[in-house]
């Protein structure tokens, strides 16, 4: 019954209390809340110091995983090779840069060259082309995938039409009246329709925030251990 | 440009080309690209892990330190409950212990339910529905007049849409005015997806950039 | 009886315009991007109203006002933002505004870029560190943000690099001026997050406005605009930098055209090929749907 307790009605009561202090100094703005809101503020940011390994985790236990299979031909070496590749320079390439920041004095990684060589030639390039190469994905599908084949599809290209034509400085320069179409079409019914979802959205988030903090919903507590 | 500045511009073009190279056939190169992209991305966390334990574990303790509530001495009892909170989030990795990770859980979670929900009903509904109380009919200004109403049938067909979607089969008028906030919506949608094009383009021209000026070292004829 | 012969469909022409070879494409908008970089036509770029009120949220406010910027972008998104951050840093310079920048770590470890582009502007208004310009390095969402304008120096003592706030006249001055929010005329977000255009609308907009009349505008990704328009319409936000497109319009308004402005040609060619491809793709689908191309059943 304690142990029950402990795992699960005190983290409840928790989240009880952290969110009504912070909707409370909301509405009553009296100097004991906002300290006591800017302590659990400062509070969770030391203690998110010290969870900076879970990404490294999961990355490990996945890798190593993959890496003690069975080898069973060279697809599957060439998976144990990346697998170890990634986990070689995590810890490698981490700890060593970790250990130049300390040894700067505790500068900042910014002000670390070693670190800084590796961070705008390996991650800045690999990072950017990755966000960036989205663009084919979606290129593709607008070829492949966008057909007008009913009356919302139609709705939807016309849309997706007047948009890119929009943002297009050769059509807006060319075609008479596409810009004040353009900016029409944002100004009103892009923003009809996006505040009529933000409500929507809105009352769905806040139920949802009332019934977290009345611990109604328990989901982000992971499953019941009995 | 020194060698070894001369060695990073290659590696960040071959990382380039191999990360472009995912959206035409997956190959070893592409693979080996995609890995080290996940791999430096991961280790930055450890990489700023002794800054932020300096700045906000053992600075916080220090005279003249940021403010944290309980005074002086008590700062050090915050501190280390914090650093307690912080060590035994790693309960998640053990089904055995992972009860502990509850309490990290529920204080971020409190804290960001209580900090979000103190705002929205100002963002999200009052200066919302304050912002479409629009004049149907503006005396001289048919213009005006008919951007307020379309915005206004717009935004009550689209939220009948949302609120009656089970009631409006029911209701034949209903179900014709959320039909009719549907096709507004499609249209919302559909522009949507067009600047999403527009984004990635803007991102991919910077990689665009860096392969034709800092890797091919061609300049443009201006 | 004979056996009935099968009916076989020929592949036709609007077959093939529908299943175009997706390579082909890609190869074709790196190429004209590439081509377009190297030689620029110089296409004029319409400036649109969201933008000049953008621009006149800053313009509008008197030399010596507060500017906090905040930078959350990501390196995915440097080629949009990082030109935004420079011209709204130009702008700022030249008002001689107070400027308070503040990120977690990625925006920091890609500060060194922009610091080497607005250097000359720092220099050539005497722009000294500490006194007229600084940079805290914060981690933490929404609950710090409400902190940070209410008091920053109970998040934090020290610069991104550690020197104390005590040594810096700046943020001196930001706490003789009493509570934070006293000294924050415009806060400026750039993101690719949609949370945190929301979190800065509860936060800044919703909780100060009011109070202070303090104005936000942010730079966010064009995608995410026509989900923040709602926002800039209601008056929550004062101005959006609708992201690479944006940044350029908001260049040529300063008279200052950068990287953003380089990028437009490219868009415009970019984007007719896919709409191209597009229209080649529906064509053959509605030819398609229309016609018939099948082999005639054969007699008895």
């Amino acid at each position: 019954m304690a142990m029950r307790i402990v795992r699960r009605q005190v983290p409840l009561v928790l989240t009880f209390l952290t969110g009504m202090i912070y909707v409370s100094e909301w509405f009553v703005r009296e100097t004991v809340l906002t300290d006591m809101t800017t302590g659990i503020a400062n509070f969770i940011q030391t203690a998110t110091v010290f969870v900076f390994l879970f990404s490294t985790i999961n990355l490990t236990v996945i890798h190593v995983a993959r890496i003690r299979r069975q080898l069973r031909g060279p697809k599957q070496l060439r998976e144990i090779f990346l697998s170890s590749f990634l986990l070689a320079m995590i810890y490698i390439v981490g700890i060593v840069s970790a250990y130049y920041t300390v040894v700067r004095g505790w500068k900042l990684p910014s002000a670390t060259p070693e670190y800084m060589w590796w961070y705008n030639n390996w991650y800045l390039s690999s990072s950017a082309t990755a966000y960036a190469g989205t663009l084919f994905y979606i290129i593709a599908a607008t070829y492949r995938i966008l057909r007008i084949r009913s009356r919302e599809s139609l709705v939807l290209i016309i849309g997706f039409f007047i948009a890119l034509l929009y943002t297009t400085p050769v059509a807006t320069s060319y075609i008479f009246g596409l810009s004040s179409l353009g900016e029409w079409l944002d100004r009103i019914i892009v923003t009809a329709a996006n505040r009529a979802i933000m409500i929507g959205v809105g009352i769905g988030a806040i139920l949802m925030g009332i019934r977290t903090l009345l611990a109604m919903e328990t989901g982000y507590l992971g499953a019941r251990e009995e | 440009m020194e060698f070894i500045d001369i060695v990073g511009v290659w590696i960040a073009a071959i990382l380039t080309i191999g990360i472009t190279s995912i959206s035409f056939k997956e190959t070893f190169f592409s693979r080996w690209s995609e890995v080290t992209y996940l791999a430096m991305g991961t280790l930055t966390s450890i990489v700023w892990f002794p800054t932020d334990l300096r700045r906000y574990v053992l600075e916080r303790v220090a005279p003249g330190g940021a403010w944290i509530p309980l005074g002086p001495r008590g700062g050090y009892l915050f501190v280390i409950f914090a650093v307690l909170i912080g060590i035994i989030a790693y309960g998640r990795y053990s089904r055995k212990y992972f009860w502990l990770y509850r309490y990290y859980l529920s204080l971020s979670v409190g804290t960001g339910i209580g900090v979000a929900m103190r705002g929205f009903i100002g963002a999200n509904f009052l200066d919302q529905i304050r912002a479409n109380f629009l004049s149907l009919v503006v005396p001289g200004d048919a213009y005006t007049s008919f951007n307020n109403t379309v915005m206004c049938v717009v935004v009550l067909s689209s939220l009948i849409y949302f609120i009656f979607t089970f009631k409006a089969i029911e209701n034949p008028t209903v179900r014709r005015i959320s039909i009719i906030g549907r096709y507004f919506m499609m249209i919302a949608f559909g522009v949507t997806f067009g600047t999403g094009i527009t984004t990635r383009i803007n991102q991919y021209a910077g990689r665009i950039e860096f392969l034709i000026i800092e890797w091919l070292g061609i300049k443009p004829i201006a | 009886m004979a056996e009935k012969p099968e009916l076989k469909e020929k592949k036709t022409i609007w077959d093939k315009l529908q299943d175009l070879p997706v390579s082909s494409l890609f190869i074709l908008v790196i190429l004209s991007m590439s081509i377009i970089y190297v030689y620029p036509i110089g296409l004029p770029v319409p400036i649109t109203q969201m933008a000049k009120d953008t621009f006149n949220a800053l313009n509008t406010l008197p030399s010596g006002s507060y500017i906090w910027i905040y930078n959350a972008y990501a390196t995915g998104s440097i080629a949009v933002h990082e030109p935004g951050l420079i011209a709204i840093l130009r702008h700022s310079i030249a008002k001689h505004f107070k400027i308070i920048l503040w990120s977690a770590d990625t925006p920091i470890m890609l500060f060194p870029r922009v610091l080497e582009k607005i250097k000359p502007d720092l220099d050539r208004a005497n722009y000294v560190y500490g006194k007229d310009w600084a940079y805290l390095y914060i981690p933490g969402g929404e609950p710090i943000w409400a902190n940070i304008l209410q008091d920053v120096w109970s998040v934090v003592t020290v610069d991104k690099d550690g020197k104390p706030f005590t040594q810096m006249p700046l943020m001196v001055d930001i706490k003789n001026r009493g509570p934070t929010y006293n000294s924050v005329n415009i806060v400026f977000f750039q993101t690719t997050g949609g949370e945190t255009v929301d979190g800065m609308v509860r936060q800044v907009n919703v909780r100060y406005h009011q109070m202070t009349g303090v104005r936000l505008i942010g730079q966010i990704l064009e995608i995410m605009v026509p989900a923040a328009r709602p926002y800039y319409n209601a008056g929550n936000m004062d101005g959006i930098m609708n992201g690479g497109v944006g940044a350029a319009e908001y260049e040529l308004l300063l008279g200052r055209p950068g990287a953003a402005l380089k990028v437009t040609d490219m868009l415009s060619l970019a984007q007719l090929i896919v709409l191209a491809y597009w229209a080649v793709g529906n064509v053959g689908f509605f030819m398609k749907r229309y016609s018939r191309a099948s082999v005639p059943k054969g007699g008895g």
